[in-house]
């Protein structure tokens, strides 16, 4: 309600059609008939006016009803709440500094390293990082994980890669399981 | 003093912009002196102007005048209404 009510759009168009109504009410008063008592009064740049408001209103109305039909799509409903996030962020947040947000340099995976792969389509929703890091520990291996939470999985497509240190050191079957325990996701 | 100044005034902009009263009451406002002052306007120069402004204007009697008149209140409302409840259902 309060993204629609912010609208200037949808404002502007009942703005216009109030108008167009009191104004019409109130010209409507000073038409008179000819009788005995008064002679006839007809406003024709008023009527002509109102005439034109109506057009006016019309178009408002298509209008209204394509921003409306805009509106309602969920692309314009997803940026939305992307401008109202990035906005409240930026609000509240304080401005990081240029040099600190550079990322940390990810090591580039050897040729020989496994590919870890999704095994069913669904969110990932968290990862639970001390478990990785226990699991690649105990198994002498790096394990890189490109996924993000909230990103989409899809099965069959890779969602890291692990490699060992030590070149002579095989990687367990086990670790996949553990990897994909860590990684709580929702299917 | 001037300390929550600049906040007070972001969140009184920020409430009229959310509301959906005060562009309509602006337009009453200004439907109402129109309404009032284009009558009064009429009656000083509808019997001077040129044969060829008056005839784009409305060249109707005093009941056609009314019959237009209710005629775009009617709709009017009507439209006003229509445009609420949609506004209503999309939410």
């Amino acid at each position: 309600m309060r993204t629609f009510s912010r609208d200037h759009f949808v404002h502007l168009t009942l703005a216009l059609f109030l108008t167009t109504f009191t104004y019409s009410l109130v010209v409507l008063r000073t038409v008179r008939t000819s009788s005995d008592s008064q002679q006839e009064f007809v406003p024709q740049i008023s009527v002509t006016v109102a005439v034109l408001l109506t057009v006016a209103s019309v178009l408002g109305l298509v209008l209204f009803l394509a921003q409306l039909a805009s509106q309602i799509r969920l692309e314009t409903i997803l940026d939305n709440v992307r401008q109202d996030s990035t906005e409240t962020l930026r609000r509240v947040l304080d401005q990081r500094d240029d040099a600190s947000s550079v990322p940390p340099a990810t090591p580039s995976s050897p040729p020989e390293a496994r590919i870890i792969e999704v095994s069913r389509s669904g969110f990932l929703v968290s990862g639970d990082e001390g478990e990785l890091l226990e699991a690649a520990c105990e198994a002498g291996i790096v394990v890189q994980v490109e996924g993000f939470s909230g990103g989409s999985l899809v099965a069959g497509t890779p969602l890291g890669s692990s490699w060992p240190v030590d070149n002579d050191v095989p990687t367990p079957e086990v670790l996949a399981t553990r990897v994909e325990d860590a990684l709580a996701g929702r299917w | 003093m001037g300390f929550g100044w600049g906040n007070r005034i972001s969140a009184l902009r920020d409430s009229l912009q959310t509301q959906l009263w005060p562009m309509p009451a602006i337009g009453l406002v200004l439907a109402i002196i129109l309404g009032v002052g284009l009558p009064e306007l009429d009656a000083r120069i509808d019997d001077s102007l040129p044969t060829g402004v008056t005839n784009y204007l409305f060249g109707g009697g005093a009941d056609a005048a009314r019959t237009v008149l209710s005629a775009i209140v009617g709709s009017l409302i009507t439209v006003t209404s229509l445009t609420f409840s949609l506004t209503v259902v999309t939410l």
